[in-house]
């Protein structure tokens, strides 16, 4: 009798037991807003003699801001400047509403070499996320900056940074009334720093990023006629690919960098063909009456986007290469044309002109998965969109005033920007891979 | 039921299933529920204690009010008995005076025949020669007296009888009437007391279910004050998707300051569960939990979970 009272009153603790400590209150919170991070990021002190020929903080944080991921605070309303954790009083990063700071200082090695160390801290934490030191060349401080922010930028999204990536592009300069001068030239994403890759009297068109980085594929007309050629950026060598007549264009690398993508009318219109670089063989995989170009491959490489007016008006469509079926992908609006897809396949930045606004060509950028359609742009002149590895910008050419400038978006088009002024009208810029 | 035999062994029964109850729970509750210690109270504030003052009022009132009943229950029963003592003694004096008055009777009863004898003799000897005539009369007077002292007796005899019942019967009519009395005012003591325990319970029932109603509305409302500010503070980052889920932990102390926040369950990416961490960390304190009693704060609001959930996401 007592022990079964005992087991009784045991039996109603042990089954109770958990609904008293699981008697939480539970909280569901469905909104947020979407504003980018605001990050304060401190010029970085400099304990050497003279003025160091870049400022890498400023190049960290226009780097950080012109990812649409973030605001940066301005220098003005810093109400300190720290360069390591002694001299951080969080409160007042807390005041001025910044989520992260980054702090750094540099220091002379040599004539030539610095080191440099940076701190990123969550201010409302107060806590440590990262440190780390790094050496660099006085005159590449440029890298540096850029691999400071792709660094910061991977520690606070999760995402890879795409700030020390490049961009090809091309400069039509004219010379006299008779003569230009085309250039293809490589710059830093930011359109710092650039170079001559090459340089002709003749247009050229189209270049296009193989997928490890160290090749390009364009359009030269500089024999008269266009024909595809491969540079190899390291050392400048050039080769043509073999040539037919009528139109060679719109040049791909495959994800695997074995095969380009091509259109060649040489069979009467513009159809798309794969070549395979290392055999030579070469491969029709559209053939109908309508205009078949600017192809782009899916990551994946098993599938192929293009421009295609088949329908009426250029679409996209897709083409899976084992099956050669194919959709079309595009349906709103009567232009859609040089898709490109996102590395998580999730995306396509087109050019996009809507049924009731004229002569207008938007960046648009289509949601594959829900098929929703988000003009970017509104200027209205834009082609050649391109996307950054991470897909956080897509950069496009445009029209300002009568000249062609590079502008860039970021993918959710909070935030735009223009690239620094170059040389003549600018076209078809392409962005790189991940250069390492 | 704790026969001398078994005593030992139900106490050994006992410990034996505490022990194992504290030894479960204690490995249960740091595994399951909370791997962190209580937080410790390091502010050293006055905590609003009237809730706990009041109840332990109303139950000390209810003691109070208990044992005053009691007192008067036993103040009753005890006049009750006294009563019933002085009855007891009344009755046994009654019963003795009866019985002397008896005895007194017969004594005299006795005395008186004495004497007559005596006088009877006195004359039958003086007059002895006075006989034929005179003796009859004499007879017949004798008769008489003796009758009539006969009937005199008896009369008193009963008399006194009568006298004596009609005291028992007095007396009996007085106990019965003091014991009706005492039972009636007990009664309706009792029945006073009962219904005045019926009323503080269903009071204090009330005022229990109201106090339960409160405290809900209050958690509520906390809940809703939580989210509102969580909400207003929480700066979605770009990776956040429609669907993802980040659950989060928050010990407060009673001040409403968040003692710690922990990701209970992870969205599986690392900004989404950072910038979760950050709104709270931007409230930093939750005011309105300041209000709270200590009892509700205990209870519901120390540890809360958050459960960030967006929706209408462009992606």
């Amino acid at each position: 009798m007592v022990n079964l009272n005992q087991f009784k009153s045991l039996l109603f603790v042990l089954l109770w037991m958990p609904l008293i400590v699981k008697a939480e209150l539970v909280v569901e919170v469905t909104q947020g807003l979407s504003e980018p991070t605001p990050v304060a990021v401190v010029p970085f002190k400099w304990t050497g003699q003279g003025a160091l020929p870049e400022d890498v903080a400023q190049i960290v944080d226009q780097d950080l801001s012109r990812s649409g991921l973030f605001t940066t605070l301005p220098r003005t309303a810093m109400l300190s400047l720290p360069s390591d954790r002694s001299q951080v009083f969080f409160r007042d990063w807390r005041m001025t509403k910044s989520d992260f700071l980054v702090v750094g200082k540099i220091e002379p090695i040599s004539s030539t070499r610095v080191s440099l160390r940076y701190e990123l801290y969550d201010v409302l934490k107060e806590e440590n996320i990262m440190i780390q030191p790094l050496e660099s060349d006085i005159n590449q401080l440029r890298d540096a900056a850029h691999f400071i922010a792709d660094q910061i930028y991977q520690a606070l999204t999760g995402n890879r940074g795409a700030f020390s990536t490049r961009i090809v592009y091309v400069t039509a300069e004219q010379v006299t009334t008779q003569t230009s001068r085309y250039r293809l030239e490589m710059a830093d994403w930011d359109g710092n720093r650039p170079r001559v890759i090459l340089e002709s009297r003749e247009p050229i068109m189209s270049p296009s990023w193989s997928a490890d980085g160290k090749k390009i594929a364009y359009v030269s007309f500089e024999t008269g006629r266009p024909s595809i050629y491969v540079q190899y950026l390291a050392t400048g060598k050039r080769e043509r690919i073999q040539s037919f007549s009528g139109l060679n264009g719109a040049p791909a690398w495959s994800p695997d960098g074995n095969k380009l993508a091509l259109v060649l009318s040489k069979d009467g219109n513009a159809e798309i063909y794969v070549l395979d670089v290392t055999s030579g063989q070469l491969q029709r995989v559209t053939n109908h009456y309508g205009i078949d170009t600017e192809p782009s491959w899916a990551p994946d490489g098993e599938s192929l986007l293009f421009t295609s007016d088949r329908g009426g008006s250029p679409q996209i469509y897709r083409l899976f290469l084992a099956t050669r079926q194919m959709t079309r992908v595009t349906y709103e609006g009567n232009y859609n044309a040089r898709a490109s897809m996102t590395p998580d396949g999730r995306f396509l930045a087109l050019i996009h002109r809507s049924g009731g606004s004229g002569n207008r060509f938007s960046v648009a950028v289509l949601d594959l998965k829900t098929d929703r359609l988000d003009i970017l742009t509104e200027t209205g002149l834009e082609e050649s969109p391109t996307i950054a590895p991470n897909a956080s910008v897509v950069l496009y050419a445009t029209q300002e005033g009568n000249q062609g400038v590079l502008s860039a978006v970021s993918l959710d088009g909070q935030v735009r920007f223009r690239m620094p002024n170059t040389r003549g009208d600018v076209r078809a810029p392409s962005w790189s891979p991940y250069l390492y | 039921m704790f026969d001398r035999s078994y005593l030992l062994p139900t106490l050994f029964a006992a410990m034996v299933h505490a022990l194992v109850l504290v030894v479960i729970s204690g490995v249960w509750i740091g595994q399951e529920v909370d791997r962190k210690a209580q937080p410790r109270h390091i502010e050293a504030r006055m905590v609003d204690l009237s809730a706990l003052a009041e109840k332990k009022a109303a139950e000390e009132q209810l003691m109070k009010d208990k044992a005053a009943a009691e007192e008067a229950k036993k103040r009753a029963a005890e006049q009750a008995k006294k009563a019933k003592a002085e009855e007891l003694k009344r009755k046994k004096a009654a019963e003795a005076k009866r019985k002397a008055d008896a005895k007194k009777a017969a004594e005299k009863k006795k005395a008186d025949e004495a004497k007559r004898k005596k006088a009877a003799e006195d004359k039958k000897r003086a007059e002895a020669e006075r006989k034929a005539a005179e003796r009859k009369k004499a007879e017949a007077a004798k008769k008489k007296a003796d009758a009539e002292a006969k009937k005199a007796e008896l009369k008193a005899a009963e008399e006194a009888k009568k006298k004596a019942e009609a005291k028992k019967r007095q007396a009996e009519e007085a106990k019965r009437k003091a014991a009706e009395e005492a039972k009636r005012k007990a009664d309706a003591e009792r029945k006073a007391q009962e219904q005045a325990e019926a009323k503080r319970r269903e009071e204090l029932a009330k005022q229990r279910a109201a106090a339960a109603e409160r405290a809900a509305q209050t958690v509520a409302d906390v809940g809703a004050y939580i989210r509102t500010l969580t909400e207003d503070n929480w700066r979605l980052p770009s990776t956040a998707r429609n669907g993802m889920t980040a659950t989060v932990r928050i010990h407060f102390f009673p001040s409403g300051e968040v003692d710690l926040a922990e990701i209970l369950k992870s969205s599986g990416d690392m900004a989404y569960d950072r910038s979760v961490l950050q709104a709270i960390e931007r409230v930093g304190q939750y005011e309105l939990i300041a209000s709270v009693d200590p009892i509700t704060f205990e209870r519901n609001l120390r540890r809360v979970l958050i459960e960030f959930r967006p929706e209408g996401l462009r992606w």
